[in-house]
């Protein structure tokens, strides 16, 4: 029960507030829910002695099944902290859009569906929510219901679907190869049975790789992400830079190293591979990101290669690069939210939406600003932020595994860095050093501006002190 | 003298000793002195607390790099304060200004970078990066090339800091158009940490290594030659002065050069190159300020304009003549010192090395003592313009000479304070510069040198009379060629420029233009109409067609009809078997009789009978026909069972073949 009550919690919420008609007692009771939920969260990574819960078997080996071990807590964590996070912004930034109500509904749903997948104890269960996922957060991108958005969902949802069923296939394979799918550090592998039959683990892996790394904007899948940005900031922030492409991640780490276990993967081709692809995602999403002027489209191509990051570092196939990975996971998150939300506030505030149309808002919303400031300079890995943290952790990996593709890996994120200060200091070096270009807006109200100061204050504070997260890697991938 | 911080995921590491304490103590000098002359500068002008925070962040980082034992620790606190010195050169926001800040900020990113993947490899061979460790490490090898593509890599971001050729192209664009206070600080300690960086690669790793110390020497005498040769065309006050830091790390990197070719025997070469460093920051602190101090009031750094600026004020004369003796190498100055320590380590080499290194070194003695002329030439260039000559404009010289009240009480002082240290290294160098240089040398690893320095030998006047007869000839060359009746003329060649004819397209053009064509084109190969029309609409067409063709009537009507068909043919065939069955095996006897028996005549007569009776029913059919149904059904029954048998029979049959065929 406690496994569930989160969802619960998140669900009841969401439905319950299409009934209340006035927006202030709805935001409220939606603020109340998600907290509750939250807290339901931090209650249960709190206590240590959660039970395992298996809801439902279907022989031979597929079971829906539900655990609190420390990868999951991982992730389960960060989405708890940022849900509330996320809801308390769009509560002032969807006054400007219509249908706010279904909105929040299906926000609160999708949440709703993330804590599950967050804790799933199989690749079976992580599959179903992976799916639930996509289609709970669909009515959120073309939330709009313009051309746009809905070509937008269309590609979306042929993109994650797709994906989708080329993890399926990858499950099958394995469950062929004696893979269980249960989540057991080193992989639920069982030597007897794969015996002779590693080049099909190989593909198979390297089809769950392509097939869950859609969600996490793997190329070719990766195209996706930069239309969704069509959708409100709140979704394009938590969703798209956290939640959903996350869930992607997560799903590529757990099928790597709790699933399959890389001791059959490690040195293969189908490493290779997988590095090559996300190698060459980093450089391309980088240069794209560059080649961007459209602000919130420039930050998903940013998201884009950074998702491909995680995935390079966990497919080092070493602890080292699952710690990396999970560093960048949790990092990455709260300053692409950070860089979404105050690109968000200047769209809504200042109507600022491409690039040259934010010159000078340095001197009209300087909080904002500040914010955009820290984070785009954590995300381009300027010490002693945390930023630099996660890309010290990932490249200390790539140097430790030692392979050609792992030099080549970290080639390409000193690269991407390199356009990363390129890509986001400008639009920084226009807001502060250059005159406006228009009359221009001032900063948000407080419910805007907390969320953006909290995540700040974050990026500084375990910037330096990281004695917590090191801990909860720790657990998660002993040394 | 050591120790450690658990912060940011590392074990940040700091020292105190020698080198480390000596340089964050003049890193402190020279921010007091900066901020001491800020207030002045700043005066009716905007984002002062912008600057004064920036200024405190780097003052806190810059003092991280000296002070770090390790470096990573180094590195680290480098960054920030690459980042953190920015908003220095952008202060102005100017569209030059700007495009300088781009400059610096490109190149520190770059350097950055390159340097953090140098640190890595490093870290892979080594697995340390602290300072004593990495020369410990280095020592032990038998064959030290290895190190020589971590280390370039390394290298190059400290290099960029330095404004070493090719990395120079920031600097003298930066340090013009920064805040006087802070070209100070960025020109004469901010370079260092770069310095700083260099000496920790070369004479930790490459300690008597000579293939490195000859590619030091020629990074050294491209920039030390360039440099002095920008700054003699120079017609900009500041400018020249940039150019000038740039020459001067020339000249240190030549004793780090130096130290490396002579191994063992480097103490002069180790001492000249530290006290070079500190001549440079201290001198440069000097003359920055002496030029904020001209730009504050004159609001122009052209010398045409400033032509005269100084005349009839003895104060700042006094500083910025502290300086300019400084740095001319003059002896009794505190260049001089340096300079001839340089000197003679160049000496020291050529003699020591065999074969063509030799010739080599005693060329580039040559190089050496020529642009030690330049440096003469364009700050005599300076003194003269500022201090002795008249303005052409007659007006334009009262206003100069009018200008009583340029400097604050806080600024002033700040540039005495600027200003002393300089004579009394210069006048007393056994007690000033040499214990300083004693302290420092561990880091260095300088060989010891028992007794004195002869400082002021016949070998080192000639040196330092040779420079300034150089000096004296280009002065004269330059203000009869390039100086036309009080106008400086600015005669370098703008397209001489390797930011602008190299750097930028390269960065701005070629790279971005391959790097979206191939995005691009992995987009086409991704999103082109193949995938995203032809292939739907090919799948969509098959499901339509698939749809057609189980919607028409061939299918609605006819399949249904073929199988209804087929079924009632199968039924026709098992009603066919029971006939067969019936007329074979189950074959009813033959009636031939076709009279009716007894019982059909009972019937008959029973049912007229009862016909009779009760008219209206036909009694003798319905009788008829009841016994009809009771023989048939009867028939049906028996034969049913007997069929029925005959299949039972069947089936065991098959299980008995079965049973026997199975092996046990």
């Amino acid at each position: 029960m406690m496994l569930f009550l989160p969802s619960l919690l998140a669900l009841l919420g969401g439905v319950g507030s299409l009934r209340i008609r006035s927006r202030r007692a709805r935001n409220c009771f939606l603020m109340g829910a998600v907290t509750a939920a939250s807290l339901a969260v931090l209650l249960l990574l709190m206590d240590g002695s959660a039970p395992d819960v298996t809801l439902l078997r279907i022989p031979p080996c597929f079971s829906l099944a539900f655990r609190a071990d420390p990868v999951n807590r991982i992730f389960l964590g960060l989405v708890a902290v940022l849900w509330p996070l996320a809801t308390l912004y769009a509560f002032e930034y969807m006054t400007a859009e219509e249908r706010e109500p279904r909105f929040f509904a299906f926000f609160l749903a999708s949440y709703a569906v993330t804590v599950p997948l967050a804790l799933s104890a199989n690749l079976f269960t992580l599959y179903l929510g992976y799916e639930c996922l996509t289609l709970i957060t669909l009515p959120l991108v073309t939330h709009r219901e313009d051309g746009d958005s809905l070509r937008a969902g269309m590609v979306y949802l042929e993109f994650t679907v797709g994906g989708a069923a080329l993890g399926l296939i990858c499950l099958i394979l394995l469950a062929g190869c004696g893979v269980t799918g249960e989540f057991v550090p080193g992989g639920s592998l069982d030597p007897a049975r794969m015996a002779g039959r590693e080049e099909e683990l190989r593909l198979a892996f390297l089809l769950g790789f392509l097939g869950f790394g859609a969600k996490a904007a793997v190329f070719p899948l990766s195209f996706w992400l930069p239309r969704a940005s069509v959708a409100p900031t709140p979704v394009t922030g938590l969703l798209h830079a956290v939640a959903v492409v996350n869930a992607g991640v997560f799903a590529c780490l757990r099928l790597l190293y709790d699933g399959i276990g890389p001791a059959p993967l490690a040195g293969s081709w189908a490493q290779t591979a997988a590095q090559l692809l996300s190698v060459f995602t980093i450089l391309a999403g980088a240069v794209m990101a560059v080649r961007e002027r459209h602000l919130k489209r420039r930050l998903a191509w940013s998201t884009v290669y950074h998702l491909s990051y995680m995935l390079f570092s966990a497919s080092l196939m070493t602890p080292a690069g699952l710690r990396g990975a999970l560093t960048h996971l949790v990092f990455h998150g709260i300053m692409k939210l950070c860089l979404f939300f105050c690109s968000g506030a200047f769209l809504i505030r200042a109507g600022a939406e491409y690039l040259p149309q934010v010159r000078g808002l340095g001197r009209c919303m300087p909080r904002t600003v500040g914010c955009f400031v820290l984070a785009g300079a954590s995300l381009t890995g300027i010490p002693p932020l945390i930023g630099f943290q996660s890309k010290w952790a990932i490249l200390s990996a790539a140097m430790e595994s030692g392979t050609w593709t792992a030099w080549l890996g970290a080639g390409a994120v000193l690269v991407s860095s390199v356009l990363a200060c390129v890509y986001l200091l400008e639009p920084a070096v226009q807001m502060i050093f250059q005159p406006p270009e228009s009359a221009a807006g001032s900063d948000p109200s407080g419910r805007m501006l907390l969320p953006l100061f909290l995540l700040s204050l974050c990026m500084v504070l375990f910037g330096i002190w990281t004695a917590p997260l090191a801990a909860l890697l720790q657990a998660a991938a002993p040394v | 003298m050591e120790f450690s911080l658990p912060l940011c995921g590392f074990s940040l590491r700091f020292s105190l000793a020698g080198f480390h304490g000596i340089y964050a103590l003049i890193a402190v000098f020279m921010w007091a002195v900066s901020l001491l002359f800020t207030p002045r500068y700043f005066r009716g002008h905007g984002h002062r607390g912008r600057y004064l925070f920036f200024t405190l962040l780097t003052f806190a980082a810059t003092g991280g790099v000296f002070l770090s034992a390790d470096l990573s620790s180094a590195f680290l606190f480098f960054e920030i304060m690459s980042f953190a010195s920015y908003p220095w050169v952008a202060q102005e926001e100017t569209p030059e200004a700007l495009r300088a800040a781009g400059t610096y900020l490109a190149v520190a990113v770059f350097g950055g970078m390159v340097t953090l993947m140098g640190l890595f490899w490093l870290h892979s061979l080594a697995g340390t990066l602290s300072f004593s460790g990495l020369a410990a490490w280095a020592a032990s090898l038998p064959d030290r090339s290895v190190l020589y593509g971590p280390a370039l890599l390394a290298f190059t971001g400290f290099a960029a800091k330095a404004g070493v050729f090719p990395l120079h192209i920031w600097l003298p664009k930066a340090h013009p158009v920064a805040p006087a206070p802070a070209s100070a600080l960025l020109s004469g300690i901010l370079t260092k940490t770069g310095v700083f960086g260099m000496v920790v690669l070369s004479s930790g790793l490459f300690y008597h290594e000579e293939a490195v110390g000859f590619f030091l020497l020629a990074l050294a005498g491209a920039t030390m030659l360039l440099g002095a040769v920008m700054a003699v065309f120079s017609t900009d006050l500041k400018h020249t002065l940039a150019c000038s830091s740039m020459s001067q790390i020339g000249f240190i990197l030549t004793g780090l050069a130096c130290s490396l070719l002579l191994g063992g025997e480097n103490a002069l070469a180790a001492r000249g190159t530290f006290l070079h460093m500190v001549n440079h920051s201290l001198i440069k602190l000097d003359l920055f300020l002496c030029a904020g101090a001209v730009f504050m009031n004159a609001h122009s750094l052209d010398l045409t304009r400033l032509r005269g600026f100084g005349r009839k004020k003895p104060f700042l004369h006094f500083c910025f003549l502290m300086g300019y003796l400084g740095i001319i190498g003059l002896p009794l100055g505190n260049g001089y010192l340096s300079k001839s320590l340089l000197h003679e380590a160049i000496l020291e080499a050529a003699a020591e090395l065999p074969g063509t290194g030799g010739i080599w070194l005693s060329l580039y003695e040559k190089l050496f003592l020529f642009s030690g002329g330049l440096t003469a030439a364009y700050m005599t260039k300076l003194y003269l313009c500022l201090f002795w000559f008249r303005n052409r404009d007659r007006e334009t010289q009262d206003r100069w000479d009018a200008c009583r009240h340029y400097l604050s009480p806080a600024s002033a002082l700040a540039l005495g304070i600027a200003a002393l240290p300089l004579p009394l290294l210069g006048l007393l160098p056994d007690r000033t510069a040499r214990p300083l240089a004693e302290a420092a040398m561990p880091f260095f690893r300088g060989a010891a040198l028992p007794g004195g320095i002869a400082w002021f030998s016949g070998e080192n006047l000639l040196g330092a009379a040779i420079s300034l007869g150089i000096g004296a000839a280009v002065c004269l060359l330059v203000h009869r060629t390039l100086v036309r009746r009080g106008v400086y003329l600015n005669r370098w060649p703008a397209w001489l420029d390797l930011e602008s004819a190299v750097y930028r397209p390269l960065c701005v053009r070629i790279l971005p233009a391959v790097g979206e064509a191939a995005a691009q084109l992995c987009n086409h190969l991704a999103e082109n109409r193949l995938t995203l029309i032809w292939i739907p609409r090919a799948a969509s067409c098959l499901a339509r067609g698939l749809e057609s063709f189980l919607e028409n009537p061939f299918c609605l009507r006819s399949i249904p009809a073929a199988a209804f068909a087929l079924c009632r043919g199968l039924e026709r065939c098992a009603d066919g078997l029971v006939l067969l069955l019936r007329h074979s095996l189950f074959r009813a006897e033959k009636v031939k009789d076709y009279s009716l028996p007894l019982s059909e005549k009972a019937n008959l007569t029973l049912g007229e009978a009862w016909n009779h009776l009760s008219p209206g029913r036909d009694h003798v059919a319905m009788l008829i026909s009841r016994k009809k149904e009771a023989e048939k059904a009867g028939l049906f029954l028996s034969r049913s069972v007997s069929f029925g048998l005959l299949l039972l029979a069947l089936g065991l049959l098959i299980f008995l073949i079965f049973l026997l065929s199975v092996p046990s």
